[in-house]
């Protein structure tokens, strides 16, 4: 060693050794003196192997032979320790490395002598930040694993689909494939009209498409048409998504089987014996409209009795009483007009709710009716007649207020020698 | 790119490299090794990629090994080797018995990169009377062919390459070296061609 080199090396901020190929140090740097609490004299003329034990030697002792035969540095990035002299790392860091993660490049020095020197970089920074990396990859990976799995479980289980701005099906999940019995590639293309049901009405297409371009999303139930031909109903979710400038670029569909919640409903809300609705709707029907929801319309109601109808039962037997029940349910069907509905509040009482009619059309229609069962034979009993109250939704009414006036005409009716109606303003008798 | 006589030439200083380069490994590797006679050839830098698709298998994970060297002669060698030749190569490098790791594996291609590179460059440079300066090589595991991310390779221009195949005793180790080089480098390349063919006449 010169003695102008070693000032030098002293202020490097790199460990150095001049090592050979039998490991025996010759130089040993202020740096390495400084970190590993080394003096000069207790490691000059020792091999590194005794010095440090955990040192690869046969891997080193390679490099070195390398370094010499090619007169060129070789590159050694120590392994199983990952340092070639043991630096303990005293600064706080929440790691597990305990010692100076080191890299070192073997440059030859004397040839003569066979003497390298090895250049000792610190790079525990390099290998904290990688470890960190590493770290976030993983959970980057398992994100991902999570969401794989999770669009596979969202494929398989959730009905979507998604559109593009014209409405033809972009994408399709498999669960509403099977659902629907079409392969993926029949449904790409197509607009979801192909799963339209011909009851449903175009007001409620209409309704949705307004909505959606308007950039509002659109729920509903609707009945939808499988491949097979048969009908179900869906609750359907519709949602535009947009683009960073606040454009619409897709819409996507999500859609929900709701057959049998609306068999269920239906079952609920349906009299057994007549299949008219029963009681229970009548009720909810007469909640929603007096809650506000469909006040702007004019409404009537209509209250009917079968007139000694207790006798058909003494006299003909119940069998006999759920026929006639029947059979005056149809009349009913016939003589009223489609959108009027029909209710059996319970025994031989029902209920006709008239959307949109004022109380002369109602009364017409109550009148209409009357005779009608009047003029029918009924299978068992012959003929029959019925009584009924009519009244007109006031500005005043509550929905109890409403029922007991048109109950309370109903008695008037039966009162007044039955067979015969009677509404608010004129009582009207037919003898 | 090179005319014939300049290309014959670098085939011979090449074979002259990697005569030299065969010794060292032998020496270095303790073992016996041999190193075929290399054929090369020169691209321009936009056939490098698909190049790349033709020396390496679909399916198996490609060690990418680079090193910069610098000086008068100056590019980047990249150093190919597939998965299993990198096996054959650490089950010669290492005993056995040790447990080996990523590390060990990675530590392998980079010292044999490093040997090839310093004993055909060096030699090259030394014939052609030229400096160069060898940076720490670096690896790359590549899957799924994904070379399309050797962004840094814009710099250059031409793309000389070298493949050989090395045998270790009883492992076959196959590799390509491709050196890198810019049209700057070409033409200093060029030039020493031709000064070693006039001293040649």
């Amino acid at each position: 060693m010169m003695h102008t080199e070693r000032p030098i090396l002293d202020h490097l901020e790199v460990g150095v050794i001049i090592t050979d190929h039998d490991l025996v140090v010759y130089e040993w740097n202020r740096f390495l003196q400084m970190h590993t609490q080394l003096p000069r004299e207790a490691v000059i003329g020792k091999r590194l192997d005794e010095l440090f034990v955990q040192i690869e030697s046969a891997v080193l002792r390679r490099k070195i032979r390398t370094t010499l035969r090619l007169r060129e540095s070789t590159f050694y990035r120590p392994i199983a320790v990952a340092y070639c002299v043991p630096v303990p790392i005293k600064r706080f860091i929440q790691h597990d490395l305990r010692y100076m993660v080191q890299r070192v490049s073997i440059s030859p020095y004397d040839e003569s002598k066979g003497q390298v020197l090895l250049s000792i970089y610190d790079e525990t920074d390099s290998r904290i930040a990688q470890l960190e990396l590493e770290k976030e990859m993983q959970k980057v990976g398992r994100l991902n694993a999570n969401l794989t799995q999770e669009q596979e479980i969202i494929d398989k289980n959730l009905m979507m689909l998604k559109t593009d701005l014209g409405g033809s099906i972009v994408e399709v999940s498999s669960a509403l494939c099977a659902f629907y019995g079409y392969e993926r590639e029949e449904l790409i293309g197509k607009n979801p009209s192909v799963f339209r049901h011909k009851a449903m009405s175009s007001v409620v297409f209409r309704d949705l498409w307004e909505r959606l371009s308007r950039g509002e999303s659109w729920r509903g139930e609707v009945q939808n048409l499988l491949a097979n031909g048969k009908d179900h109903w869906v609750d359907v979710l519709i949602l535009p998504f947009y683009d960073e400038h606040g454009s619409i670029t897709y819409y996507v569909g999500i859609y929900h089987d709701i057959s049998d919640r609306k068999r269920l409903e239906s079952l609920y809300v349906t009299d057994s014996l007549t299949k008219l609705f029963n009681r229970y709707f009548f009720d909810q029907q007469m909640k929603s409209i007096f809650f506000g929801k469909r006040r702007a319309k004019s409404l009537s109601m209509m209250l009917i009795d079968i007139d000694h109808f207790k006798q058909v039962n003494d006299t003909f037997g119940h069998r006999s009483g759920d026929v006639l029940l029947q059979e005056f349910t149809e009349v009913m069907r016939a003589t009223l007009r489609s959108s009027d509905v029909c209710i059996r509040m319970g025994g031989e009482e029902f209920a006709v709710l008239l959307l949109g009619a004022e109380l002369v059309e109602a009364c017409s229609a109550a009148e209409h009716l009357r005779e009608e069962i009047e003029k029918y034979r009924f299978t068992e009993v012959g003929h029959l007649t019925c009584s009924i109250g009519v009244a007109q939704r006031s500005d005043a009414d509550s929905a109890d207020s409403f029922y007991e006036r048109t109950d309370v005409l109903l008695y008037v009716a039966k009162t007044q020698g039955r067979n015969r109606i009677a509404h608010d303003a004129i009582l009207t008798s037919n003898p | 790119m090179l005319t014939p006589l300049q290309q014959e030439i670098l085939q011979e200083l090449v074979n002259i490299a990697f005569g030299s380069a065969t010794a060292s490994m032998a020496e270095l590797m303790e073992a016996f090794a041999t190193l075929s006679v290399p054929s090369i050839h020169l691209l321009p830098i936009e056939q490098f990629n698909e190049h790349l698709r033709t020396i390496v298998s679909d399916t198996q994970q490609i060690y990418l090994s680079q090193q910069v060297f610098t000086g008068s002669m100056k590019g980047e060698t990249i150093f190919i080797l597939e998965a299993e030749s990198v096996n054959n190569l650490v089950r010669h490098l290492y005993p056995i018995e040790e447990h080996l790791t990523d590390e060990h594996v990675k530590d392998a291609v980079l010292e044999v990169n490093n040997i090839l590179s310093v004993t055909t460059i060096g030699k090259l440079s030394e014939i052609m009377k030229m400096q160069t300066n060898f940076m720490v090589p670096t690896l790359r595991i590549l899957t799924d062919r994904e070379f399309t991310d050797l962004r840094e390779l814009a710099e250059y221009d031409a793309v000389i390459i070298i493949e050989t195949v090395m045998r270790f005793e009883r492992e076959q180790v196959s590799g390509h070296l491709l050196i890198l080089t810019a049209s700057a480098m070409m033409q200093e390349l060029q030039h020493a061609l031709d000064q070693i063919a006039e001293e040649m006449m």
